[in-house]
């Protein structure tokens, strides 16, 4: 198949099988569909990575109508880096909690769970490869749909009032996409973002302050759409089926998907040249970085649960991600990239793992760390060997991320001060990791012989694969780190140009 | 390098490795474990010899993961590493014997936690050793770091107040910053000279440069704080009248991570900044102002053992005089005679491992005594206190051990630099170590009226003719004096 083809298959195969799981009875089939189709998708990016590292960008464009889906698409280094990220997150949250999903649903949920699920990603992969504003509203409006739908089996109270709180944050959000939008093919009378690049430069000479507006109600939309996990962070203990998708949904992947909408808006659409000359913009995205890294680290200091362990780790990555962008050097991109790659392994291998925790223990306190090293072995190793990746080990990713960044804000200008912040977030990432050794070795005088996990057979067989599989691929790219610092290279060169 | 002799480097980097499995495999059996502890000692130094032989010519190395041009997990071995080595492989030997007296005296769960708690820093400080870059050296440093912290929680006795862990805490909490001082130093090194090996022969990673030089007093100053915060920031006085009562496990720790420290600061004078640019700081900045640091640290602590009323609390200030001593006799010999560095480390190491394992001894006979006092002690003793004041005359210079050419020379090194500051701290730290040492000696050479009932069920009844007891700090004692004639 061609190099396009394959791209268009990435974009539609999810869809398909989305349609395919409707029309089985029995609950394995469907789960079979989403594996294969995910496991297809991974091993398709892959065979289209080579091409788009070598050319940077591949797109297609018909140019046959202004809404024209499927016959237009842009995929480059950035986009196809994120798409690995979300497919592999996609593929561990979909092993780990099968068995769940087979116990809490019947039958006919359970097609229709699986069939949302891939739409999902059908409007992920849309948001990533798009190339045309009205597209990108339209996967934005399939992605908010699917979001809900995927939740509104749950019959839990708390969780309808959160979800309801974030529907009605994506209705905000999607009102100002679109009259964003609108207000730019009205004005430009363009719908194609290469083409809207090209006169940005332009726009910002005549009417900054029109541009301006418009950039600042994107990324106000971008916010309140992809990075309000805040609403969750009460919840982030239920141990339900749905908490955690919604957990790991708003933790995770939107995240995922608000990173890199953030930098296609900064880099790409509004032009880093606007953005960055306007007055004290790094200095703002800096001063939000540090507050993020700094209260998020005192925060990781008193915590005793791997689950927020896990999510203020991830605040204390996007404020890394955040400082590399005000920086807005190779460098500091590239520890960014990294920075993306922790939060996107590490810190789910600690959210699942805390979920096992809560699952077999009735609690994700580390004090239980004890109990499951005596019980399950090879349970428990994985997260032994997380340890050097959580204390940012010399040649793990969490390294390579404050290396980079410390070689950039060794310089001379208001990028010292993310020192500061790095030397805070060292001394906590090496203090969790030591008290995590603290809880597999010292609390096994107090274990509670009496708490005996129930664990059956093919939970735990799911456990294991979810486990070792997120940490062969973390030592598997810990071993390959020079093909990618590499791959992070290139894309923050990309970027920067 | 040629394929045998990379195997003997494997072998090398894979023997405390391997030892590491075998005792955790074997755990259930005392009689293999024992055999364990002193068999791989011995092997580890005969492959040493293969090691020496093979690399006479030619440097070795083994890449094990290479990331970033000059950022790898990587292992060499060059002449100084290999001197390293043979010190490592000694202290391994001498104490795996000792070990064996652990189990003697303490049931199989505390024997087995002790031999694998040495073990692992056995394999980490081979590794730190062999380390061929700054970044496979940092990477064994944080390891030890955590090992320090599980060494913390799990020898010390649960029975610390509150004020002692938190002491324990802040200690944690120097030594995050020590290895995240030098990982900033790692990257500015990296910033200067995009180079991180040691294995270049001769050649040192920094370029002297005239213009250079602020920049390279801020670099070193983060080194060495990222080596000696912990030892030099008087963190010590947070643990008055600490009674470490695992004092085998104190040993390991002690030594093991000064160490490892020492050898990285040897790296760094001659691999990193080289004598050139070590020199150059030295005279453009006044090295007095390092030497207050150290004399205050040498005089504190010092008076802090002299004042102690507890026995092992006064040798664990005089082992932080003593570190303070060395780097004294490192800055004033670096940048001059290098190749006088390792004999000042092996000093200090060896001298430090023969009072702990004499002190460890006169522990274990006070244990057994009803009123446990030290009067007289001489008497019954006769062989470890002898040891005991060699230790102690070879650390105030006027041993015929190694510790006399060393203090001779530091001081002829001293008066040809006109360093009055030196000579003044170098004759105070003196005088107060042989106050120590005769308040220290003077009640155990009294005749004892009262004559001490030794407890009947103690395992170990006389030291001195116990091989494992006596053995290990009599070859101590004995390299010691080796030593002079290596110098030689």
């Amino acid at each position: 198949m061609s190099l396009v083809g394959n791209v268009y298959l990435i974009i539609f195969l999810p869809l398909i099988s989305s349609v395919t799981c409707l029309l089985f009875k029995k609950k394995l089939p469907p789960f079979l569909v989403v594996v294969a189709t995910l496991i297809s998708l991974l091993l398709l990016t892959a065979r289209v990575l080579p091409e788009v590292f070598e050319h940077k960008v591949i797109a297609n464009d018909f140019q046959l109508s202004p809404i024209s889906i499927g016959l237009e698409f842009k995929l480059d280094l950035l986009g196809i880096f994120f798409l690995l990220l979300i497919i592999f997150i996609k593929l561990i949250i979909l092993l780990y909690y099968h068995h769940d999903i087979n116990k809490t649903l019947n039958n006919s949920n359970t097609k229709n769970f699986y069939s949302v699920f891939l739409l999902h990603l059908f409007s992920i992969i849309g948001i990533i490869t798009t190339n045309n504003i009205f597209n990108l509203y339209l996967f934005i409006e399939i992605y908010s749909f699917a979001f809900l739908a995927n939740f509104a089996i749950t019959k839990d109270v708390n969780l309808s009032k959160i979800k309801f709180r974030y529907y009605c944050f994506l209705v905000a959000a999607k009102l100002i996409v679109l009259f964003c939008f609108l207000t730019i093919f009205i004005t430009l009378g363009q719908n194609n973002i290469d083409k809207i690049i090209t006169m940005v430069p332009a726009i910002s000479q005549i009417n900054w302050q029109f541009l301006g507006l418009i950039a600042a109600l994107v990324f106000l939309a971008v916010i309140t759409s992809f990075f309000t996990f805040w609403i969750y962070f009460k919840q982030v203990g239920s141990p339900q089926l749905i908490a955690n998708f919604l957990a790991f949904d708003t933790l995770f992947i939107k995240t995922n998907v608000g990173i890199y909408l953030i930098l296609r808006l900064i880099y790409f659409l509004f032009g880093k040249g606007f953005l960055f000359a306007t007055p004290l913009f790094s200095l703002t995205l800096a001063s939000v970085s540090l507050v993020l890294i700094v209260y998020s680290g005192l925060k990781l200091l008193k915590q005793k649960h791997l689950k927020s362990i896990a999510s203020y780790l991830c605040l204390n990555n996007l404020g890394f991600i955040l400082a590399a962008v005000a920086i807005n050097k190779t460098e500091s991109l590239q520890a960014g990239l990294f920075y993306i790659i922790n939060f996107s392994l590490i810190n789910i291998f600690i959210f699942i793992f805390a979920t096992f925790l809560k699952r077999s223990y009735h609690t994700s306190s580390i004090i239980r760390l004890a109990d499951v090293r005596r019980d399950h072995f090879l349970l428990i190793l994985p997260l032994k060997i997380m340890i050097f990746f959580v204390a940012g080990f010399p040649l793990t990713i969490l390294f390579f991320a404050n290396w980079h960044l410390a070689i950039i804000s060794l310089n001379m200008g208001f990028e010292i001060i993310m020192i500061f912040a790095l030397i805070f977030s060292m001394i906590v990432q090496m203090s969790l990791a030591t008290n995590l050794v603290k809880s597999f070795y010292w609390n096994r005088l107090e274990l509670n012989q009496n708490n005996q996990p129930q664990l059956p057979n093919q939970d735990q067989f799911f456990y294991l694969i979810s486990f070792w599989l997120i940490i062969l691929v973390i030592i598997y790219l810990s071993l390959a780190t020079g093909s990618l610092n590499q791959l992070t290279l290139k894309i923050a060169n990309y970027i920067m140009s | 390098m040629n394929k045998s002799s990379e195997i003997v480097l494997l072998a090398t980097i894979l023997i405390p490795l391997i030892n590491c499995f075998a005792c955790s495999f074997y755990q259930n059996s005392s009689k293999i474990l024992n055999f364990l502890i002193t068999a791989f000692p011995i092997l580890y130094l005969s492959n040493l010899f293969g090691l020496y032989h093979a690399t006479v010519e030619d440097y070795g190395s083994i890449c094990l993961i290479r990331a970033y041009f000059n950022l790898a997990i990587s292992f060499y071995v060059g002449p100084s590493t290999i001197n390293f080595l043979f010190l490592l492989g000694f202290i391994w030997l001498v104490l795996g014997f000792y070990l064996r007296r652990i189990l003697a005296l303490s049931n199989r769960d505390k024997f087995f936690s002790t031999v694998m708690l040495f073990t692992i820093l056995i394999a980490l400080i081979n590794f730190i050793i062999l380390a061929q870059n700054l970044i496979t050296a940092l990477f064994f440093f944080n390891c030890l770091i955590i090992w320090y912290y599980f060494f913390a929680n799990n020898f010390l006795p649960k029975s610390l107040n509150d004020a002692k862990i938190s002491s324990i805490s802040i200690a944690s909490l120097v030594l995050y910053l020590q290895s995240i001082l030098l990982f900033l130093a790692i990257v500015i090194t990296y910033k200067i000279s995009a180079n991180l090996e040691f294995g270049q022969k001769s050649a040192a990673i920094l370029v002297n440069n005239e213009n250079s030089v602020y920049q390279y007093l801020l670099l070193f100053l983060f080194y060495f704080a990222g080596l000696f915060l912990l030892n030099l920031s008087g963190l010590y006085l947070l643990y008055r009248n600490f009674n470490f009562k695992a004092i085998e496990i104190f040993i390991f720790f002690g030594l093991g991570f000064s160490l490892v420290e020492l050898f990285i600061f040897y790296q760094l004078l001659t691999k990193v900044f080289g004598l050139d640019i070590f020199n150059s700081l030295i005279e453009t900045f006044d090295s007095q102002y390092f030497y207050y640091v150290f004399l205050i640290n040498m005089v504190v602590s010092v008076v802090l053992a002299i004042f102690s009323h507890n026995l092992k609390s006064s040798f664990f200030y005089l082992f932080f005089n003593q570190l303070a001593a060395t780097l004294l006799t490192i800055f004033v010999f670096g940048g001059a005679q290098n190749d006088r560095v390792f004999i000042i480390i092996a000093n200090f190491i060896l001298s430090q491992l023969l009072i702990f394992l004499n002190l460890s001894n006169i522990i274990i006979f006070l244990k057994q005594l009803q009123n446990k006092e030290i009067a007289g002690l001489f008497y019954r003793l006769k062989i470890t206190i002898m040891l005991m004041i060699f230790a102690f005359l070879n650390i105030i210079g006027v041993a015929p051990a190694i510790g006399i050419f060393e203090k001779f020379q530091l001081l002829k090194t001293l008066f040809n630099q006109h360093s009055t500051i030196g000579i003044a701290i170098f004759a105070l730290n003196q005088l107060l170590l042989t106050i120590f040492a005769i308040r220290l000696f003077y009640p155990m050479f009294l005749t004892n009226d009262h004559h001490q009932e030794i407890d009947e069920t103690s395992s170990i009844k006389d030291i001195d003719l116990n091989s494992n007891l006596i053995l290990p700090p009599t070859i101590v004692a004995l390299a010691l004096i080796l030593l002079l004639f290596i110098t030689k």
